[in-house]
């Protein structure tokens, strides 16, 4: 007999994809079923139903359903915590050695604040995001941030070398503090949309230190307040800005200014819709497409096997309804471009430098450890080496991945055969 | 003709159950990035690792 998991919650998923989907929420895991998975769950809601009686009621809504192919769903829903199970105990999704120690795209990911210790500050903020307030207020923030930077960063930003220790120690408190408040500002609108949100964390993205909020949740939300909770983190990082800014008109005390800008900064880089920011989330909810990134790939890989002359399903993405498929295919081609650009800058300017310096780097760090007289000074040479290191560990990391994908591309293999880990169905 | 259309069908079967993403908002630390982008590259030609170690900051 199958029942649906007690911990599994059901809900229909807002997407502009074309096709009918499920979002089932397993705890901190969201899966999107579409086909004969969505019709399974839809039949056993509430019931308790043998493989026999599920096929009967599938095949009743008129689903191409033979016994093996049932079997292996059913299979798949248990394994992934769906659906459980009297007959099998559930294994689990299964894990790879890796996980938990590595992440897919961090290279560091530490949890600093759980959900319930930040929770009382999470409610007393939630009353800041009214979807009707955050709609004028947001764009009239930006403008004046802009209008700020634009009057003071020239003026301001050449202060920071000539700072006293004191007053550079207020400025990294600020911009510590802001950070945070955009994370709450990410869990707040959680809360005033009426989900839980996840911890607080610090993680490293690629090279850069960074902080983020859990907001995985937010898959349950309509679009529009998937959207609330993404730009939930600008609209505090200008309401901190903003009150920066005001505090160093009065005073004229440059520390103020300093973190107006800082906070400014975070919301220009944050609306940059081609890596996992704030400005991505907010694009593939605007777009009505999750999983934006592996679509991304799915359709690289699709015009990579095409070129290659094999035989490939096409992308659901271009099956979609024009405006959705002309917005995506421009978004795609600014993401080609973004991707070529960085990839090129790393080839003009990072390859080379490290050729040059790593040998000299490694036998730096080789003499400040056989050499051990001070702890300061094999410390800033580790700290050297790993800085060089990290970035070519990444790039290899990077290298390797494509270049096996490129292969599985061309012999005309899935990309990704890993279940559950492919975006979006094809048509 | 066999293979492929069993190779596609597997791919949809498999493609009916999608993990969604894990959504982290993050924010990246502007003032370390701009302390690295200012430090720059090491200097590689210092060798005195009493004062640094080698690799002193241009």
């Amino acid at each position: 007999m199958y029942r649906k998991s007690s911990s599994a919650v059901v809900s229909e998923l807002d997407t502009l994809l074309p096709g009918d989907y499920l979002l089932v929420s397993t705890g901190r895991k969201h899966y999107q079923l579409a086909g004969l998975a969505r019709a399974v769950v839809l039949c056993l809601n509430g019931d308790a139903l043998s493989l026999d009686e599920i096929q009967e009621r599938v095949v009743a809504q008129g689903l191409d359903c033979s016994p093996d192919r049932l079997a292996q769903t059913l299979v798949r829903l248990v394994e992934f915590s769906i659906l459980s199970s009297a007959e099998t105990s559930p294994p689990g999704p299964r894990r790879r050695w890796s996980e938990g120690l590595l992440h897919r795209y961090l290279t560091l990911k530490v949890n600093l604040l759980p959900a319930d210790r930040v929770a009382p500050v999470t409610r007393l903020l939630s009353i800041l995001f009214d979807e009707r307030s955050m709609r004028y207020a947001l764009p009239s923030l930006l403008a004046l941030q802009i209008a700020f930077c634009w009057a003071y960063f020239g003026k301001l930003v050449p202060i920071v070398p000539k700072l006293s220790a004191a007053a550079f120690a207020w400025l990294a408190a600020g911009n510590y503090a802001a950070l945070l408040m955009h994370e709450l500002g990410h869990a707040s609108a959680c809360v005033a949309n009426g989900i839980r949100h996840g911890p607080i964390g610090f993680c490293i993205y690629l090279i850069y230190p960074a902080f983020y909020a859990d907001v995985s949740e937010c898959w349950r939300l309509p679009r529009s307040g998937r959207a609330i909770v993404d730009a939930g983190g600008m609209y505090m990082s200008l309401l901190c800005g903003s009150l920066c800014s005001v505090i160093f008109l009065a005073t004229q005390q440059p520390v103020w200014g300093l973190v107006a800008i800082l906070c400014d900064i975070t919301v220009f880089w944050n609306l940059n819709p081609f890596i996992r920011m704030d400005g991505y989330w907010l694009l593939s909810d605007w777009l009505g497409v999750q999983n934006l990134m592996s679509v991304n790939r799915e359709m690289t890989w699709w015009t990579v096997r095409r070129v290659f002359g094999r035989r490939q399903p096409t992308p659901l993405i271009l099956s979609s309804d024009y405006p959705l498929r002309f917005l995506y295919l421009t978004y795609y081609l600014g993401f080609l471009i973004f991707f070529g650009y960085a990839c090129s800058q790393i080839a003009i300017h990072y390859v080379p430098d490290l050729v040059r310096t790593y040998p000299e780097l490694s036998s730096n760090l080789a003499a400040s450890l056989r050499a051990f007289r001070e702890v300061r000074a094999v410390g800033k040479a580790l700290f050297y080496w790993l800085l060089g290191t990290l970035p070519l560990v990444w790039i290899l990391l990077l290298v390797v991945r494509c270049t096996l994908a490129l292969v599985r591309a061309i012999r005309g293999s899935a990309v990704n055969k890993e279940a559950g880990k492919w975006p979006i169905p094809t048509h | 003709m066999q293979e492929p259309k069993k190779a596609e069908q597997q791919s949809s079967d498999s493609m009916e159950i999608v993990e969604l993403d894990e959504r982290l908002d993050m924010a990246f630390d502007p003032l370390s990035m701009i302390a690295a982008i200012k430090t720059g590259p090491p200097n590689t030609n210092c060798n005195n690792t009493q004062c640094c170690g080698g690799g002193k900051p241009m």
